[in-house]
């Protein structure tokens, strides 16, 4: 009973801040609800019996997506006092369309016949088994996005970086 | 036809025979410019040859079983149309003619376009020109005569523009071309009509059924032949193509060009009905008369000759339209010589004066007969010449020229003798050409010949490469070559001319009476004109002058007449109907504007809101290209599910 | 168990609020933003369909897929700066050097 209230509560917290999001013409205050949707997701991830997701959803995304986005937003926005305001367009036909994906998918959901196989297993402890698994059958995709990442730092920083060229250094 | 049995026929020959001018056109248009004078040479040695190969062929032409050599060509509505010869005596005579007149005129051509930059293309054309001609005569059908038809025309006009940078010429050689067009028009028509009522072009075997559009198919050709011809209401371009080298005039008026149109009445003689044949008598009766006229009062020496062939042209088409096909068709082949004699004799004139020319520095127009004269002791070869084939033209005895004209005239008279009736005005039109055709070609021979030399140049002879031509034509010109009852060629023309035709001595004695006549008013016109001239008391055109200046006021007298009734009553009417249809235009304008106008432009509204509302989708911004790449990727996930 | 059946909803209604953010808005980092709220949409989706079965195979690809997801971001974030130092402006539809000029 008490798992579900939770859960209800950060449905509602996340749904609530993706209005905010949606609606809030503050870019700043866009990054702030951002970071409370995923809050909510990470908690309900482990009421999903995903405690490591959750985890690492919090570190990684809550603090350091969120964290590179606000970065991002203060770079490229001069800061003068007034509040970060962007604009926005195509309303109309965005909802329309948005909305009938939203009907489509609900629809859908709605047909499927989901085989509910999940057994009670809230004493297993699965952060021990991830740790296992990652190890040892995903020890491959596990390498290879480090890999990743570091092709990712790189290119980021290469990127980003404003050294001039040297002309026949 | 097996193989053998063609190589050893005639046709084999006439084959050669046309290909010979073809080859000679060919190699002209592949030596080059450096060797410019190789290409009189060959040409004019292939030439000879067609000429030899001719006279063979005129000579065998006895001996011969079939004289007609077909093949298909092709088929409409399963009747075939062919492609073949026909070599019977006209054909062959004209054959011989014509290459005989080409060979000389390309001899004389030598000497007279020497130095000429645009020799080799010269020589190129005159022997398409003679293939042409030549095909023309020797043709079996007359779909394929009409195509030579088209060639001749062509090439002349090439020729008539030999000096396209003159901007006379060129628009002279323009005119030829676009008049014979209007021609060529009525002779194509002419060729449906006679192929929808009889299914047949053959020439000599076509039907002799007479009915009204056998007479309508019949008028349309001979307009084909008035353009061909220079006959009455066409007949303005041939003077405007002496522009053109004068060896080339001699050519067109002889052999090639206007003999096309008399032959072509000649060969299809059978078709014209006798509604057709008044028109054509009627047609050449105009031409005559008009073209004597003309060559009265004209003071270009080509232009004099020019008128002149017109009128024997009409003469001519005047016999066949009276029945005297044989004897015109004799004219026509005597005619052929003396003019190309004359024309050359001309060019021979021309030259030599444009050679003295160089050594004076006054410049003057050398073909005005007016700046000619004294020229029998200067040039007495061409003299000589030139009014042997005078001679000819005017009809005195012991020429051609008499022999098939008294031919003529004898033939008329006996067709006009029935009754009064119209055939009487043909007849008088008959007698003035005769009368009128000495006069002004003994006007011509005395201003250039005989008449006081208006100035002191020094004049040489012409060299013998263009005497020779002139004194061949002249020789042709005389009685005995083409005789009734002499010689060899007697035959030839005897089995042409019917043996029951015989001169009326009655018609010689008054044609020689009134050529006679006219000689002597002539001398005595131009005689006392070159007295008065030396007594300042007339000036020195005084007939010719006042008769003109008499001309031009009874002109102007009855165009003011004219104009007056043009602006009383035509421009009145015009008026009335130029004002109704502006109301009318006014109408149909705003109905346009409004009606018409609003429609297209609806039309085009709303294409282009529609083009623009597409166009938006692609204005280049990255989320509505997102935003409608998602609107379809929805739309086809309901297709797919519902 | 109803809740679950709620969730799905959950995850279809964060997708398409990340796709409407990324139609209107005319910023590039909230376009980022957007996309990483479609990310975390199918991560849900993912984690769902694992709570639902035995085995841990969802969990894992949710864990790439925020991988994958982060260096996405990173990247973005990089590109988003240097086109603001050239253009001096994040809003995508200012930069339009290959458009046809009116």
């Amino acid at each position: 009973m008490m798992q579900e209230i939770i859960l209800y509560l950060f449905i509602g917290s996340s749904i609530a801040s993706v209005f905010v999001m949606i609606l809030n013409r503050n870019i700043f205050y866009g990054a702030l609800a951002l970071l409370v949707c995923l809050i909510s997701l990470a908690g309900i991830y482990a009421l999903l019996e995903a405690e490591f997701l959750a985890i690492t959803q919090l570190l990684i995304y809550a603090g350091g997506v969120v964290v590179l986005l606000i970065f991002g937003i203060m770079l490229t926005n001069k800061i003068s006092g007034k509040p970060l305001h962007t604009d926005s367009h195509n309303w109309l036909s965005g909802v329309i369309i948005s909305t009938a994906l939203f009907g489509v998918l609900v629809v859908s959901f709605q047909q499927v016949k989901i085989i509910n196989a999940h057994n009670d297993s809230y004493l297993i402890n699965h952060i021990n088994k991830v740790g296992i698994e990652l190890m040892s059958t995903y020890a491959a995709p596990f390498e290879l996005s480090g890999i990743l990442l570091l092709v990712c730092l790189i290119g980021a920083a290469f990127t980003a970086s404003s050294f001039k060229k040297k002309t026949n250094g | 036809m097996t193989a053998t049995e063609f190589s050893s026929s005639p046709f084999l020959l006439a084959l050669i025979l046309l290909s010979l001018p073809l080859v000679s056109s060919c190699v002209a248009f592949f030596i080059k410019d450096k060797f410019a004078w190789l290409s009189p040479l060959i040409s004019s040695l292939l030439l000879l040859l067609t000429f030899l190969a001719s006279s063979v062929l005129l000579f065998q032409v006895d001996s011969q079983p079939t004289n007609k050599f077909t093949i298909d060509w092709f088929s409409i509505n399963n009747k075939p149309i062919t492609i073949g010869f026909l070599l019977d005596t006209p054909a062959l005579l004209m054959t011989a003619v014509v290459s005989f007149v080409s060979l000389l005129v390309h001899v004389f051509s030598a000497g007279y376009m020497a130095g000429d930059k645009g020799l080799v293309r010269y020589f190129g054309l005159l022997g398409f020109f003679t293939f042409s001609m030549l095909g023309l005569v020797m043709s079996s059908n007359l779909l394929l005569t009409f195509c030579f038809w088209e060639l001749v025309g062509f090439s002349s006009y090439r020729l008539i523009g030999h000096w396209y940078e003159k901007h006379t010429a060129a628009r002279a050689s323009t005119k030829a071309f676009l008049i014979n067009k209007v021609g060529d028009l009525g002779f194509l028509i002419g060729l449906m009509i006679l192929w929808s009522i009889s299914g047949n072009l053959e020439i000599l075997s076509l039907p002799p059924i007479s009915s009204t559009w056998l007479t309508a198919a019949g008028i349309c050709i001979f307009i084909g032949v008035i353009g061909k011809s220079a006959q009455f209401p066409l007949f303005n371009w041939l003077p405007d193509a002496m522009e053109g080298p004068t060896p080339i005039s001699a050519l067109i008026h002889a052999a090639t060009m206007v003999a096309a149109g008399v032959f072509l009445l000649v060969r299809i003689e059978p078709v014209f009905t006798p509604d057709c044949l008044v028109l054509i008598s009627v047609i050449g009766s105009i031409t005559a008369i008009a073209g004597a006229i003309g060559a009265l009062f004209q003071f270009d020496i080509k232009r004099i000759l020019a008128y002149s062939t017109i009128s024997q042209l009409g003469f001519m088409v005047m016999a066949i339209g009276s029945g005297a096909t044989e004897s015109g068709y004799l004219h026509l082949l005597h005619h052929a010589f003396f003019k190309a004699g004359l024309f050359l004799g001309a060019g021979s004139i021309i030259h030599a004066m444009h050679q003295a020319q160089h050594h004076t520095p006054d410049a003057m127009d050398v073909q005005d007969i007016r700046n000619l004269g004294g020229l029998r002791k200067k040039l007495p070869i061409t003299f000589l010449g030139f009014i042997i084939c005078s001679a000819a033209l005017a009809g005195l005895p012991l020429t051609s020229g008499f022999l098939s004209k008294e031919l003529i005239l004898s033939e008329m008279s006996v067709w006009a003798s029935s009754a009064i009736s119209w055939r009487w005005v043909i007849m008088g039109a008959a007698w003035i050409v005769t009368f009128l055709t000495p006069l002004y070609i003994f006007r011509l021979v005395w201003f250039v010949f005989f008449n006081k030399p208006k100035n002191e140049i020094q004049i040489q002879e012409v060299p013998l490469i263009m005497r020779v031509p002139v004194l061949m034509l002249s020789l042709g010109a005389i009685t005995f070559l083409f005789a009734q009852d002499s010689w060899q060629l007697t035959s030839i023309i005897g089995r042409l001319v019917p043996s029951s035709t015989h001169t009326d001595i009655t018609i010689t004695l008054v044609s020689l009476i009134l050529i006679s006549t006219s000689l002597v008013t002539g001398y005595f016109i131009y005689r006392q004109k070159e007295l008065t001239m030396q007594s300042d008391l007339l000036s020195p055109q005084f007939y010719l002058d006042w008769l003109n200046d008499r001309i031009v006021r009874f002109t102007l007298f009855l165009s003011s007449i004219t104009s007056v009734f043009d602006k009383k009553w035509i421009d009145t009417f015009i008026h009335g109907l130029a004002y109704l249809q502006v109301t009318l235009a006014h109408v149909v304008s705003w109905s346009d504007r409004n009606l018409l106008d609003g429609f297209v432009n609806g039309t085009a509204y709303s294409t282009r809101g529609i083009g623009s509302m597409t166009r938006s989708l692609a204005n280049g911004k990255i989320q509505s290209y997102l935003l409608w790449a998602m609107a379809g990727l929805v739309i086809f996930i309901f297709w797919i599910l519902y | 168990m109803a809740k679950t059946d709620l969730l799905f909803y959950l995850s279809a209604f964060l997708f398409c609020s990340g796709l409407l953010i990324i139609f209107t808005k005319k910023n590039a980092i909230m376009i980022l933003m957007g996309i990483e709220l479609m990310f975390n949409a199918a991560n849900l989706n993912l984690v769902l369909f694992n709570f639902q079965k035995t085995g841990m195979e969802g969990q894992f690809l949710a864990l790439f897929v925020i991988i994958v997801a982060v260096c996405e971001a990173t990247v973005g974030i990089a590109i988003i700066l240097k086109t603001y130092h050239y253009y001096n402006t994040s809003v995508p539809d200012q930069i339009s050097d290959l458009k046809e000029k009116p």
